[in-house]
């Protein structure tokens, strides 16, 4: 896995998670990441960038920087917004055993991401967000089995 | 994402082709609501040429289900891909909704 560092900024708005998927797409597949594993990725971008336009800001649009590491048998992502403080992590899980009629949507998004990512954290840092998903290389130890 | 209608008697059939995602998911509301205001009909979803779906999708099937089981029709996925099976997995949706997938 070749080392690489990009970054790119991106207005948040809703019709631009399709171009922000590609910009992270195509590095994760030029980083030969399992096309699985791609899938994954624009399933959490999806989740992740909705959620940044949907409620980071008061004045929408705000912006989202893309921050692309990829080393050391890891590929990482930043999304890193200027929004109000907020840790999807501490968000309650839904009850995926409920019923059709107590079925609650409400948190669906980012406990789909924790359980198809390897590893997601969140920092507060500097007024900004930072959401950071990490997928392991497929020749990587202690990736995810496919 | 390609949205190919077919109605059969009183079963609707709704082929998806590409994403569903926070995008094209309005597309699908729409697509529903018109099939629903013209009364109470089976819904079958064939997902064969169905990339991936993000909670954005399961949110409109999870409403449709509802809509259908109010109704007393019925309504069935088909042909899900193994990335769209998982996440109806992860999600538990396999637990409310019938989903066939194609393996």
């Amino acid at each position: 896995m070749q080392e690489v560092k990009k970054k790119k900024v991106f207005p948040a708005k809703v019709k631009l998670i399709p171009e922000i998927s590609e910009y992270v797409s195509d590095c994760a597949e030029k980083a030969e990441l399992h096309p699985k594993q791609v899938i994954h990725l624009k399933v959490a971008i999806d989740e992740v960038v909705a959620n940044i336009c949907h409620y980071a800001y008061q004045k929408p649009p705000g912006e989202v920087l893309i921050q692309i590491e990829i080393g050391k048998g890891r590929f990482a992502v930043d999304f890193i917004d200027e929004g109000v403080p907020f840790d999807p992590l501490t968000v309650n899980e839904p009850d995926i055993n409920a019923g059709l009629a107590d079925r609650e949507v409400g948190g669906l998004g980012i406990f789909l991401v924790r359980r198809i990512i390897d590893e997601v954290h969140y920092k507060r840092d500097g007024g900004k967000n930072i959401l950071t998903l990490v997928l392991y290389a497929p020749d990587g130890k202690n990736h995810k089995e496919y | 994402m390609k949205i190919t209608k077919n109605t059969c008697g009183n079963t609707t059939t709704l082929a998806l082709q590409g994403r569903l995602d926070t995008v094209t998911s309005t597309q699908l509301v729409n697509e529903l609501s018109a099939i629903f205001e013209g009364g109470a009909v089976n819904l079958v979803f064939d997902f064969a040429a169905l990339e991936y779906i993000s909670s954005a999708g399961l949110r409109v099937l999870l409403t449709a289900q509802k809509k259908v089981n109010a109704l007393g029709t019925e309504m069935n996925i088909l042909g899900a891909n193994e990335m769209v099976e998982e996440i109806f997995d992860v999600t538990g949706f396999s637990g409310i909704m019938k989903v066939n997938s194609s393996s």
